[in-house]
């Protein structure tokens, strides 16, 4: 039985690794993962704080301060003079700009007009935010800089018995989260699709009833399964790579000890667990779905119920990562199906008693101990239940023969 | 001597019923060690849900299938070889790995498994398609390679399901030396086709199944003499001849074929006797009584059970 297993296992996953839906799938992976962590950046002009290009003009005895200030938050240009009506081609004109800040002293303080290309979206807050050290500065006749250094007051944000000790480190575990929870739910879907229209192409073409001649349905089911588990976990080390070096190499984030000292054992370990957990439960039940199937068309009909749990699962694991304590994540973080990915934000974001976990754990593994074996006896059945596709009432009536 | 010795496979009074529907109702039959078994009925008869009880895909509601005197279990399954009347091959393999695949499941080691797919692929012409995924052979080459995967690991027994069909004439006779080679090695083979003319030739024995039941069993001999009557040729079609067997009241005057009085008379009756009434009543220049085909046994089988 060891070596049928092994021989479906390796056939299985070569043929899933070799597949087209499997190489596109990966490589699209990596590229979307590098193109969403680097996109922030290509958009900010190459990794600068800047959010915007703006050019400054006005009094000279204001204005390189000014420039100096605003290059906090703004790429800064010298723009001489503006003319009596400033439009877009004039913006276009001197750089693409998004806008020229026109600064002049009235009195003892500063005033600015902001002549923008799109007044809804450009941050003046920054702009009042930034020149607000100018206006002190003048008001008061302290150097600007010195005004400038006092305004900024080091804060720092510690946890009081949560599960983190810093905003920084909250956050970085918080974004490490939602990074797993989708590639969780990314390969579920996509593997244990690819897992059913494996079974049912076994099925309609008839090779299903060679392979049980041959080998127990058991070994089979189980053989693909592990094989497709496998693809996955291959994808997942492929797309976390990908992640960690885009990450490391792209100085994307500010801080990458901070991101990788959230990656702890702890994490990997029940990740991996619930991951392998979710996993089962879902490519079995994809398994013994497809098993039913007799002309490939009926795919669509079958794989909509089985989706479903796991994009409810996915948005309720998305609303844990900002409201862990609501009753609704509680609750669903101990339903099977459901808690490989609800129970794992819960663990990564908050302080969940252990035995909250292994609860989960226990009341998954009952599920998969119910799953096994109903997925079994119905994959084995199904496989040879030819013509319509069978309506509940006879696969029930034959399950019980 | 044990009989199992004799009888490699015994299918005893197997039946199996899906929901409330019965597929086999009542079949029996037995196999002896290396000859081949034909399997004979109509579309529907039970004979696919027959051939998965015997391979252990299906496990029968009543009765029971041995394999030299034992139940089937995994061990013995994996000793067998089956070929389903629809073709079951992974379109995007190729074809050698294909054969290596099944071979493997049958419990051949990786480089036994490859030598004796590079052997069935010579010995079925396929060498020019030994790298192609099987999903772009022609459907004779994909029966064939098909037939390669249910027997390249040697089984004791092979379950094949209509194995000539898509074939031309030529790969059918090369198919069918494979066969008969492994027949001669020691293969007990059991196989299911509509070519009635097929059968006859290849088959040691035969069941007939029909709604389920196996209606008619035994060596082509054995139901040629249960058979009730023989049909003979007379020449010349002469009315002097016509009139003795008019006489005889148990014998029936059948549509004459080209020039030739054909008569059916009971297979109980003395042919020595009956050709010196006819020659003294007339000048007999042919006198040959027929034993019937198998066809005309199946027909009969499936039209009237008793």
């Amino acid at each position: 039985m060891l070596a049928d297993f092994r021989v479906v296992f390796a056939a299985e996953f070569l043929r899933r690794i070799r597949s087209r839906p499997f190489l596109l799938g990966t490589a699209i992976g990596v590229l979307m993962i590098a193109l969403f962590s680097i996109l922030p950046e290509i958009l900010t002009h190459g990794g600068s704080n800047a959010v915007g290009d703006v050019g400054v003009t006005g009094a000279q005895s204001v204005r390189e301060k000014a420039e100096q200030l605003l290059r906090a938050d703004f790429v800064v240009s010298d723009v001489d003079a503006l003319p009596p009506n400033v439009t877009r081609a004039f913006l276009r004109e001197h750089g693409n700009l998004s806008a020229v800040v026109d600064v002049e002293q009235s009195g003892g303080s500063l005033q600015a007009v902001v002549y923008a290309k799109d007044p809804g979206t450009f941050p003046a807050e920054r702009v009042t935010r930034d020149l607000a050290a100018l206006n002190i500065a003048l008001g008061t006749g302290i150097p600007t800089q010195l005004v400038a250094r006092l305004r900024a007051v080091r804060t720092d944000v510690r946890g009081v018995g949560g599960r983190f000790d810093s905003a920084t480190r909250a956050d970085a575990t918080r974004g490490v989260t939602m990074f797993l929870v989708f590639i969780l739910y990314l390969i579920t879907l996509l593997n244990s699709q690819m897992l059913m229209a494996s079974v049912a192409e076994e099925k309609t073409s008839r090779i299903a009833e060679l392979l049980v001649a041959a080998i127990s349905p058991a070994t089979l089911l189980g053989g693909k399964v592990l094989a497709t588990g496998l693809a996955g976990i291959l994808q997942l080390v492929l797309w976390c790579v990908t992640e960690l070096i885009v990450a490391d190499k792209s100085g994307v984030i500010q801080n990458a000890e901070v991101l990788f000292s959230a990656i702890t054992p702890e994490l990997v370990i029940v990740f991996l667990i619930f991951f392998a957990i979710g996993f089962l439960e879902y490519s079995l039940l994809f398994a013994a779905a497809a098993s039913l199937i007799s002309r490939t068309e009926d795919l669509g009909s079958f794989t909509f119920p089985l989706i479903l749990p796991v994009i409810v699962a996915f948005f309720i694991a998305q609303f844990a990562l900002d409201a862990p304590e609501s009753q609704m994540v509680l609750v669903t973080s101990f339903i099977p199906l459901l808690s490989p990915f609800v129970m794992f934000t819960r663990f990564m974001v908050e302080i969940v008693p252990l035995w909250q976990v292994g609860l989960a754990i226990l009341l998954n593994v009952a599920a998969l101990a119910a799953i096994v074996p109903f997925a079994g006896k119905l994959y084995r059945v199904g496989l040879l239940l030819y013509g319509r596709t069978p309506k509940l009432a006879q696969i029930w009536t034959v399950l019980r023969t | 001597m044990k009989v199992w010795l004799l009888m490699a496979l015994e299918v005893d009074h197997v039946g199996r019923s899906f929901g409330s529907v019965p597929a086999v109702r009542d079949v029996d039959f037995s196999v002896q060690s290396g000859t081949t078994f034909g399997l004979l009925g109509p579309n529907g008869a039970g004979k696919t849900t027959t051939m998965r009880m015997i391979l252990g895909i299906l496990v029968p509601d009543s009765g029971a299938v041995r394999w030299r005197g034992k139940p089937i279990d995994g061990r013995s399954r994996r000793r067998f070889g089956y070929l389903p009347e629809e073709r079951g091959l992974y379109g995007k393999m190729k074809v050698k790995e294909q054969i290596i695949y099944f071979a493997r499941l049958h419990g051949l080691r990786a480089a036994d498994a490859a030598e004796r797919a590079a052997r069935w692929i010579a010995d079925l012409d396929l060498t020019e398609y030994t790298d192609r995924a099987c999903g772009e052979l022609s459907k004779g080459n994909q029966q064939k390679v098909q037939v390669a995967c249910a027997a390249a690991h040697d089984p004791e027994l092979l379950i094949l399901d209509e194995p000539f069909s898509g074939l031309d004439p030529v790969n059918a006779q090369t198919v069918y030396e494979k066969l008969e080679a492994l027949r001669k090695a020691g293969t007990t083979l059991v196989l299911s086709s509509h070519q009635m003319w097929q059968l006859e030739t290849l088959c040691d024995g035969f069941c007939i199944i029909a709604n389920g039941t196996a209606r008619a069993n035994g060596t082509l001999a054995s139901l040629r003499a249960a058979w009730p009557t023989r049909t003979i040729v007379v020449e010349p079609d002469d009315a002097r001849l016509r009139d003795v067997f008019t006489a005889m009241q148990v014998a029936r005057l059948l549509a004459p074929v080209n020039a030739e009085l054909r008569v059916s008379v009971p297979s109980a009756t003395d042919f020595a006797e009956l050709l010196r009434t006819l020659v003294a009543a007339a000048p007999v220049t042919r006198f040959e009584p027929l034993e019937p085909s198998l066809e005309e046994i199946y027909r009969r089988a499936i039209v009237d059970p008793a």
